[in-house]
């Protein structure tokens, strides 16, 4: 793709460019991630919007006879969430030098990735006990909406991770299919922080 | 009398623009222009979805071109001997 495959040229032998010297800039599954991630950063954006237009009109929030978001708990999902990602970093630092130290790095990266998960279904289902419905109120609707999206993202990503972790397993995984995965999954860890400060604040 | 309408319609005009948004709403089904908070959060709302694909396609391509460069450098720093050799 564009630079590297004209310096390809210049250097390779005289007959032409050997299939091996073309080197893509971004892995094709990267930047078919890429792509994803752009048009769901404006999914969210979008979302976030309504969210904070309703909110903004809203005289009194939460709304009467609504719970309070649980916003002290969920910081301790918070916290699992990020240090997952910081766990995936320490994965790729690791690949292709010690790959057990990468898999469990990784392993564990998914592991706190299901907590997430997991905590939030168990969170979710205190909410509902407490009359928080997606038919309730405002709240409720964008709650389960937004919050909701980002729990499907998180379970499609753990589905992404965990692919990688059986091909790392098998000294399967390339460099390119790693990157693909820690795309979504920073993702999935990047925009948290941003609707936990905007839904639950 | 048409001397005296073109000669307020730019005044008539202006204050319109001026004064009109102020009185009216947008949207009839929507509680757009409500109070400040509202207001603020269109405003708000509006820079951020207006301003982000911008920020988004920017900092990819940004990313891109510096990317395609270390790649090209990298490439240049190899010798066409090597690169003959690893081809």
């Amino acid at each position: 793709m564009g630079r590297p495959v004209l310096v390809a040229a210049r250097n390779g032998p005289p007959g032409g460019v050997t299939e091996s010297r073309r080197r893509p800039v971004v892995p094709n599954g990267v930047m078919g991630m890429l792509l994803f991630v752009m048009v769901e950063v404006m999914l969210f954006a979008g979302l976030i919007s309504a969210f904070g237009i309703i909110r903004a009109s809203a005289q009194v929030w939460p709304p009467p006879g609504q719970p309070r978001l649980p916003i002290e708990e969920t910081a301790i999902n918070t916290a699992a969430l990020l240090l997952s990602g910081l766990l995936l970093a320490v994965c790729r630092r690791s690949f292709g030098r010690d790959s057990r130290r990468a898999g469990t790095a990784l392993a564990v990266s998914i592991l706190l990735g299901v907590f997430f998960v997991v905590f939030q279904g168990t969170e979710w289902v205190v909410l509902i006990g407490q009359g928080l419905s997606l038919t309730s109120s405002a709240l409720g609707s964008f709650f389960y909406l937004i919050i909701g999206l980002h729990a499907l993202h998180a379970v499609v990503a753990l589905g992404v991770l965990g692919d990688a972790w059986q091909r790392l397993r098998r000294g399967r995984l390339s460099s390119g299919q790693l990157a693909t995965a820690e795309v979504f999954w920073y993702f999935v860890v990047g925009l948290w922080p941003i609707l936990y400060l905007v839904v639950y604040r | 009398m048409r001397a005296v309408v073109a000669k307020l319609l730019v005044p008539v005009s202006c204050a319109l623009v001026l004064w009109a948004p102020g009185v009216s709403r947008a949207c009839a089904v929507c509680t757009s222009g409500t109070d400040d908070a509202n207001r603020m959060a269109f405003i708000v709302t509006t820079v951020l979805l207006s301003v982000l694909p911008f920020v988004i396609v920017g900092i990819f391509i940004w990313w891109f071109r510096r990317r395609s460069r270390e790649l090209a450098d990298a490439s240049e720093t190899t010798t066409p001997g090597e690169a003959t050799s690893r081809a």
